[in-house]
Formats: structure tokens, sequence, C-alpha cells
């Protein structure tokens, strides 16, 4: 079981959703710029919020929050080897790696700067890849697979609906293939809700996320059927207009340093983004799934595991 | 900020988003109600979010998402708005 590398699935001749042009126009408009209205983790997902009094939060803490989340319904902390796909500037990895457990921890991102950023980190025991999980092959299996805020970018506004469900089918087929046995994987993504794909916003499709296009949880379940067993899905649509909310008060709250990182029409452009976000989620045309993952699997060993 | 002056600030506030509202949507504002339940008339999220940026711009204050979706109506808005002036 250890040290045979894992053979290539077919190779994957479709150049899929986010190109790494697309995922860096967003990403890497300026580490100092994401910085002035991040948190301190530099997380840039939706948080979890404390239900019993939500506004008593900090940010940071909503993130930790939700970081914990995410590696609990991924089992990472029984975890020897860990796969975090689209790391952002690995506010995930960084919590992984103070886990007991895991041995191996490798984060995944199309963003230079991002690879750039965990390099500087030097988290014991992480390895960063400039890398899309298309190309990668993983040495050896692993246990626990988290993608957080990256789902969103697999598929093109161009893509029929059998293309966008054949390329996240794909995904699904691929992170099955790479866990053990008793593997769990954790996914978090934005979807569309109210909303339909025709009524998208012209302006955030084309001013600050080029080449994405969302799911719909229909699609994410054709995609994972006879691959992946859901085993949780939730909706948490308003934990993420209460985030983009927070976003849009830190970046007014430090626009001036904005203006001159940026620039006056890339801050307003940012303004507008994060409240119109949060305008979404609290209308409902768009969600916020948090969905867990196991193999399905034909060894009745395996699946009468809880 | 006294009670009628705070009143008065609501009402301004109400002809300013209906106006926005009846110029964005092509609605007479006599047709836009301050009691009116706000879904009626058909906001998406970018006018909005418009309406939101251009109303923080007036008022000079910052008004967050949730002051907007907490309220069903235009006078619901603009009074939760008023109070957050001085």
């Amino acid at each position: 079981m250890t040290g045979q590398s894992i053979e290539a699935i077919e190779p994957a001749s479709t150049r899929y959703g986010g190109s790494a042009d697309a995922v860096r126009y967003h990403y890497d408009v300026g580490r100092a710029f994401y910085q002035l209205w991040l948190d301190e983790s530099m997380t840039y997902s939706c948080a979890l919020w404390r239900e019993d009094d939500p506004a008593q939060d900090t940010l940071y803490a909503a993130q930790l929050r939700k970081i914990q989340f995410q590696l609990e319904l991924a089992r990472a902390d029984r975890a020897t080897r860990v796969l975090d796909i689209g790391c952002g500037w690995g506010a995930l990895l960084r919590a992984a790696a103070a886990l007991p457990r895991p041995q191996a921890i490798v984060g995944l991102t199309l963003s230079e700067d991002q690879a750039a950023y965990v390099n500087e980190l030097k988290l014991h025991k992480v390895e960063v890849r400039l890398e899309s999980w298309v190309d990668h092959r993983p040495a050896d299996r692993y246990d626990a697979i988290i993608s957080i805020g990256a789902f969103e970018h697999f598929a093109k506004p161009e893509d029929s609906v059998e293309q966008k469900v054949a390329v996240y089918r794909d995904f699904f087929r691929r992170c099955r293939d790479w866990l053990a046995p008793g593997g769990r994987m954790s996914l978090q993504t934005i979807a569309y809700g109210s909303m339909k794909r025709e009524d998208a916003s012209a302006f955030i499709n084309n001013e600050i996320f080029p080449a994405a296009d969302l799911p719909r949880l229909d699609e994410i379940a054709r995609a994972a059927d006879g691959i992946m067993e859901i085993t949780i899905v939730h909706n948490h649509r308003l934990h993420y207009a209460r985030t983009f909310e927070q976003w849009a008060r830190n970046l007014r709250q430090h626009r001036v340093r904005a203006v001159r990182l940026v620039g006056e029409a890339v801050t307003a452009r940012y303004e507008r983004y994060l409240t119109q976000s949060s305008v979404g989620f609290y209308m409902g045309k768009i969600g916020l799934l948090r969905v867990g993952l196991r193999p399905i699997s034909n060894r009745w060993a395996d699946n009468s595991q809880p | 900020m006294n009670v009628a002056a705070q009143m008065s600030r609501e009402d301004e506030i109400v002809a300013w988003c209906a106006a926005y509202i009846g110029r964005v949507l092509n609605i007479a504002p006599a047709e836009i109600q301050p009691d009116d339940e706000i879904e009626r008339f058909g906001l998406d999220s970018a006018i909005t979010t418009s309406m939101l940026i251009d109303l923080e711009e007036w008022l000079g204050v910052e008004i967050s998402p949730a002051v907007l979706f907490e309220q069903s109506t235009l006078r619901g808005i603009a009074s939760a708005v008023a109070a957050r002036l001085n």
C-alpha cells in the first residue's frame, strides 16, 4: 500500500476552468492589498461564526473556527498525510501542521504569490506546490483531503452543464483514488442558490473572477454519484454574507492605504465586489456549501466503518 | 439628533431611495410606497449595491448590508439609516 506510486488516471487533455492566468488575475492583485482587508491568517474564504452571538467573534476567530471545522470534517487529526487543494496563503496548512498525527501536508495552488508566501512561512511538514489538481501525482495516498474555495474555479462560463459535471466528476474520481481506506474529504464552495447561471453578475464575472462559473448543488451530487458518498451538506450562506460584510468594512477602514497600493479604480472595484457579494448571500442568490465526502468502496469492511 | 429632526431625515431618505429606485427601474416614484414590501420592486444585487454605496456617499456614513436586510420596507431602511446619523 505505501511506497507505491499512484498511477496516472487518463491524461487530462481538457483545459479545465480556471486557467492559471485567470486565477492569477484575481489572487496576484497584490498581497499587500489583500492584507488590508483579510484577517491576519490571510484566509480568503467563508468564515464560521459562532451561533450564539456572532457579533462577538472577530473575523480571525471565525476563520480559525472554520479551519477547525474543515479539518474535523476531513478527519485530519487522524491523518498521516493531508492534501489541501487550493491552499491559498496557507492558513489551513499551518493549522494542520500543528496537529500531532499528520506527517506530510501538501498544499496546491495556482498562484505564485501564494506559493511564495507559504514557502516563507517555513512550516514544518508542509510542502506547497504550484500545481493544479489536474497535474498532481501524489507520492502516496492521503488520509484527508480538504478543498476550500477552489471548486468555483473548475468550470468555465461557456461550459455546458454536462461539461461542468464531467470536470467535477474527474475531480471526485481523483480524490477518491488518492484517499487511503478510511480517508475523508471536506469540500467548501460557493454555489448558485436562487440565481440562475444566466443571471450571474456581469460585473463580477468580467472584473473580478473571469473564467469562473459556480456549481449548483445538484451538479455536485451528480458528479459525486457512484464515486464519493456525501455524508453531510451544510449551506452556510449567511456566514458568507457576514464574512463579505466584514471584508468590505475592513477595506473601507484602510481605504487611503488601498488607493496608494492599487489605485482608486481597483479599490472602488473591490468595494463594490465585496458589498455586492454580501448582498447576494443575504438575498439567497448564492449559497455556501460545506460538504463532507467519503469514497465509495466495494469492501464491506470499508463501508461499514462510521 | 432630536426625534423631529430624525423623522424628517427619515422622510428625506425615503424620498431619496424612492427617486433612486424609480430612476433605475423606470418606475414613477409615486408608485413606490415607503411601506410596501421592498422585494416588490425587484431590485437585484447590483442595483441594491449601487444604492447602498450611493446612499453611504450622500450621507457620509457606513451602512452595512445587514442593516438593509433586517428591514422589509423603505421606511424601515430609512429609519435604521437615520438612526446612524448624528
